[in-house]
């Protein structure tokens, strides 16, 4: 489906209706969300009554409450696909031992906040552990990928990697639903990248994939006379910027030292490849948007009004002489040489055919090389095992893809990985289900034995991670019962990732506290790449014990999780299972158990409002393990 | 102080002892979050020697930019109201007193520097390179630090038993451009933390009596779990244990009795600095750093209000050039003259002697006003102005042509002008650390310098110097 027969989608065509209330429209006419997997799991509970839904939780509770087998961890882990065969046949030559599989409520939680960054609610982990089917991990990964929140989850990382903030105008908001439509249906990722490289329009509003280049501060000036003006920022600058993220995200490189000088004698102990380059290569590869024009709908007062951006090929090309030397570091301390650059691909120097337009042929020459699919599951590798095969994901090397002193730590795996994800037709969601269904993904992240971090390498133990900071946020949320309020396009919204940019956030009610700790947990405002996060930190341990956010959420007074519970007719330890459930997805051991009586015993509501409170302050709650 | 030849890399390294005071556990070196540790810190073989002459840092940021030929570069044009009451305060300065009344009785305790340079334009970008102290090179921006917390990094050997506090404290940059730049490829301990003054003097300093009682109940419950716990979360990796130490020193901040205090603002102190955010973020420096409890860098984040595109000058306009100078001079002279009645932590020295406050914005402001009687970006000059710690009163280093848009003289030892990053070096030196100093094991390979030598175009170099000429 190209982007042109998208558009020819009914609810597309609403979008395309009108550009100025565009996004007011979309977000109104989008159909009500599909019944989450907590809904569904729910919902079949509830059709139960009276006697009989309290012996089916306490026998589901006894379910998971049951002893750990202890043969679990002799037992042989099986090969489920090539992932294993390459992981395992290694850990074996190297003699390394590695972790039993996970057993169910610790895989339960890893897989629900992996796949959609919320935890399984008491009830999917009581159902998920008392199912004895075979198949049952492999059908929870199916009804995760297929859910809203999946969608919702890897939009957010993808809006992260692009850069999706204000600066993409009203087409980041576009660009948000669009994308997640694109994870829903597994758009082929190649068609992705041609989607958002080729586009023209005069109205960009209208074409979400044209919000990666669409940027507001990528406009061509129309005043001059002003250098306060950001319209007057030096258009081979954002063009610069452009090429830097295009090859940062769909090829795993950092191209931003060459943007700026050669490689030599900067970047021999950095990346050797690079290290080859000259700048003048970047310019052939930012050459390919010299063309791309972007005109803003100025009115007589000079303002863009509606954002709006009119994109076409018209543009002058790409000439180092076309600058404003004054605003950038980049421009005062290495101004660009005078002089035209025609198109060419940094990694093969391969140039448009006689014809061709440029931005559909770096769309294409990008997703015909190899370092495309390298790259992506790359990423995807890095997001579900908490350490891709290169970190962080531009770091490639393309001189160190093999050999002795290759830099992916399993060049082996990489490879099998990009040439399988080639042959699904580019799916990302295959790729990740390929991984989510491996061993080597399942395993427990309880080491037996003494660990080395010489074994990081070879994957013998899951990767414990910080939550990111929508997964910390929006988990808090659902534990607690009490959601959190946000409006797009006019719509309450209740969770972070159901937002577009973290600028969405807003400055009402509690959101600056919610942006204080986003941002405590590393979100980046998206305006410089992405931070890297996974570090606990004191100032993530003082918002969580101090900030509102949390505080008000587990007061029975909030009318959320607490409040039910405890004016319920559940007696104290069932209350007990339900927050260490929700929370951890498990029960407590009897030493736990007999605290929380304690806590309960002298005030139900106060002693649930405390427990819930230090359940989600353990590091249980804030690391996926 | 040792020079820089006897150094070793063991005297710039925190000790894991120092390192555990403040947000504690060194994090094992560890490919997983390309974190290196220990950093491989060396000198760069430059023989300077900091002055020590402050043990704190208070830094001011007007967001914006403030204009300098209307304030302390001040030049008088067709332009310039008629009620701008402009007296020359001491020989060569002239200063409007209707825009800053207070701070024209102070300017004998003032030093300035009016031949800054901007590299940027653009406020981002400007205000970036104002709180990281370099200008933003995406290349590697995701592990450079804030310059607080290099200062927060340096200054752990230093930390007590009893300092709880954070080092490195700011106000509202959270809200900020560039938001919060986080500790880069430093450990997370050197973060800094970021407060909200509109809501942290009720969150922290109202009647804490029952928000204390329902935390050390919490605080009880969570230590019982956790010991329980302790065996399998050790066994689910370095990342589960570490929070254990955050934890605690988290805990210990939010139960030592001196941490409320500093949430107190009594209606005299509103009355003299200002009730709003900036007034409120003086007061918080001033109390911060009169507990002597553990912050030593106190950055002040002041919103974009300086950014006067139109009616500069129009009474009428939200935040025209009136408010917001006597807005700043309310706060700003305040914090000085408490900062000069507190004592400091050695005999017959005030905290204003220990503390150097630096006041400076991401750029200058067009010398000609635009058709909407506004200003708008200028990089070519602007000025930064300094107080206290060492910095010698009345110095006016720098000087501008007759319409402020360019520099005659830089006032320093180099033919190049000074930027932020001189700022930085100036504010290292201050506080004895030797801003000549070089990271180079950081997750990217690229050499961390603490302040950088970049080139300016041509031959022309910045200086990775401090601003000498500001001290004493």
């Amino acid at each position: 489906m190209s982007a042109v027969s998208w558009l020819r989608r009914p609810s597309a065509l609403l979008v395309a209706a009108t550009s100025l209330y565009s996004v007011t429209v979309w977000t109104q006419t989008r159909p009500a969300p599909a019944p989450t997997p907590h809904d569904r799991v729910e919902a079949a509970h509830e059709g139960l009554r009276g006697d009989d839904k309290a012996r089916d939780t306490a026998r589901l509770t006894a379910a998971v409450a049951r002893p750990v087998d202890p043969a679990a961890a002799s037992r042989p882990v099986p090969r489920r696909n090539f992932i294993d065969t390459l992981i395992f046949d290694r850990l074996a030559a190297a003699k390394v031992p590695h972790a039993p599989l996970a057993s169910d409520d610790e895989f339960v939680r890893r897989v629900y906040l992996d796949v959609t960054g919320l935890p399984p609610s008491s009830a999917e982990v009581r159902a998920f552990v008392a199912d004895r089917t075979a198949d049952k991990r492999d059908r929870l990964i199916e009804r995760l990928l297929a859910s809203d929140e999946f969608a919702e989850q890897w939009a957010w990382h993808w809006g992260d990697l692009l850069r999706m903030s204000g600066e993409a105008g009203p087409g980041a908001n576009a660009f948000h639903y669009w994308f997640k439509e694109l994870l829903k249906v597994d758009r082929p990722y190649d068609r992705f990248v041609h989607d958002v490289l080729t586009p023209s329009s005069k109205v960009h509003a209208t074409i979400p994939s044209l919000a990666v280049i669409g940027r507001s501060n990528q406009l061509k000036s129309r005043f001059v006379e002003s250098v306060d003006d950001y319209r007057i920022s030096n258009r081979l600058d954002h063009i610069d910027a452009l090429t830097i993220d295009v090859s940062r995200v769909f090829l795993g490189l950092n191209t931003s030292c060459i943007s700026c000088h050669d490689g030599e004698y900067h970047l021999e102990d950095v990346n050797k490849y690079l290290a080859e380059r000259k700048r003048d290569e970047f310019f052939a590869m930012s050459a390919f948007f010299g063309t791309t024009r972007l005109i803003g709908n100025w009115n007589d007062k000079s303002r863009n009004v509606d954002r709006d951006l009119h994109v076409d090929d018209l543009g002058t090309g790409y000439d180092g002489g076309d600058d404003a030397p004054f605003l950038t570091l980049a421009e005062s301390q290495f101004p660009r040489p005078k002089g035209a650059h025609e198109p060419a691909f940094i990694l093969t120097g391969e140039k448009p055919r006689a014809g061709e337009a440029p931005r559909a042929a770096l769309a294409r020459m990008i997703t015909a090389h190899p370092q495309f699919a390298r790259a992506t599951v790359n990423l995807l590798w890095g997001r579900l095992m908490s350490v891709g095969f290169v970190e962080p994901h531009d770091a490639f090397d393309m001189l160190r893809l093999s050999g002795k002193d290759a830099q992916p730590s399993n060049v082996e795996l990489l490879e099998a990985m990009a040439a399988d994800f080639t042959k699904s037709g580019f799916r990302l969601k295959h790729t990740i289900r390929t991984i989510l269904q491996s061993s080597a993904y399942q395993l427990s992240s309880s080491f037996p034995g003494t660990w080395k971090d010489d074994y990081l390498p070879l994957y013998p133990r899951h990767y414990a991670r910080v939550l990111t900071g929508p997964e910390v946020l929006d988990s808090l949320a659902v534990v607690t019962g009490v959601p959190l309020k946000f409006t797009l396009g006019g719509e309450t919204m209740t969770r972070v990732k159901q937002l577009a940019t973290p600028g969405d956030i807003g400055r009402a009610g509690e959101s600056m506290a919610v942006d204080a700790m986003l941002q405590s947990f590393f979100q980046s405002n998206r305006r410089t790449p992405p931070q890297s996060g996974n570090r606990p930190s004191t100032l993530q341990a003082l918002l969580m014990m101090k900030s509102n956010v949390v505080n008000d959420r587990v007061l029975a007074s909030a009318q959320g999780t607490v409040a039910e519970l405890v004016g319920s007719t559940r007696t104290d330890d069932e209350i007990i299972d339900e927050l260490y459930l929700s929370t951890s997805a498990r029960t407590p051991s009897p030493a736990e158990r007999a605290v929380a009586r304690r806590t309960l015993a002298g005030n139900r509501s106060r002693g649930t409002e405390d427990l819930l409170w230090a359940l989600v302050n353990s590091p249980e709650f804030l690391v996926n393990r | 102080m040792p020079g820089p030849a006897m150094r070793r890399l063991t005297d710039l390294v925190p000790s894991r002892r120092d390192v555990l005071r403040w947000g504690g556990l060194a994090l094992a070196g560890t490919w997983v979050d390309g974190l290196v540790w220990p950093l491989d810190i060396r000198a760069s073989g430059a023989a300077v020697t900091p002055r020590g002459t402050a043990k704190n840092v208070i830094f001011i940021e007007l967001g914006g930019a403030i204009s300098p030929m209307d304030c302390w570069d001040f030049k008088e044009t067709r332009w310039t109201p008629q009620d701008l009451d402009v007296t020359e305060v001491s020989k060569g300065l002239y200063l409007s007193r209707t825009l800053f009344p207070q701070l024209s009785k102070e300017m004998h305790r003032v030093g300035l520097v009016r031949s800054m340079q901007a590299p940027e334009l653009i406020h981002f970008n400007g205000q970036y390179h104002t709180q990281a102290g370099r200008a933003l090179n995406p290349a590697i921006a995701r592990e450079i630090p804030a310059f607080g917390s290099v200062v927060a990094f340096e200054l752990a050997k230093e930390r007590r038993e009893r300092d709880t506090f954070p080092t490195y404290i700011s106000t509202n940059l959270t809200k900020a451009r560039a938001g919060s730049i986080g500790s880069g490829f430093l450990p997370t301990w050197t973060t800094g933390l970021d407060l909200d003054p509109s809501t942290v003097f009720a969150a922290f300093g109202g009647d804490m009596t029952g928000a204390n009682a329902v935390l050390s109940e919490r605080w009880e419950l969570l230590t019982a779990l956790s010991k329980i716990n302790e065996g399998q979360r050790q066994a689910m990796g370095q990342k589960a244990a570490d929070y254990q130490a955050f934890y605690d020193d988290a805990h210990k901040l939010l139960t030592d009795a001196r941490w409320p205090s500093v949430f107190q603002a009594s209606a005299d102190d509103r009355a003299r600095y200002g009730d709003d955010e900036f007034g409120l973020g003086c007061i918080l420096a001033r109390n911060l750093l009169a507990q002597q409890a553990g912050t030593r860098m106190v950055y002040i984040y002041d919103g974009d209000r300086w950014d006067h595109h139109a009616g500069i000058f129009d009474k009428s306009a939200e935040w025209n050039h009136y408010r917001t100078c006597t807005r700043l001079d309310k706060g700003l002279v305040s914090l000085i003259h408490d900062l000069a009645k507190a004592p400091g932590s050695t005999a017959g020295k005030s905290l204003l002697d220990e503390t150097m406050i630096v006041c400076q914005s991401e750029f200058g402001r067009t010398p000609g006003m635009n058709p909407v009687n506004g200003r708008d970006h200028w990089k070519g000059a602007y000025t930064g102005l300094y107080v206290g710690g060492g910095i010698a009163g009345g110095r006016i280093l720098g000087s501008t042509n007759a319409d402020g848009s360019a520099v005659v003289e830089t006032g320093w030892r180099h033919k190049t002008q000074p930027f932020m990053d001189n700022t930085v070096a100036t504010i290292y030196s201050a506080l004895g650390i030797d801003w000549t100093k070089v990271v180079e094991n950081t997750p990217s390979g690229r050499a961390y310098h603490y302040v950088d030598t970049v080139s300016l175009g041509g031959a022309a170099m910045m200086e990775a110097d401090e601003i000498g000429d500001l001290f004493a």
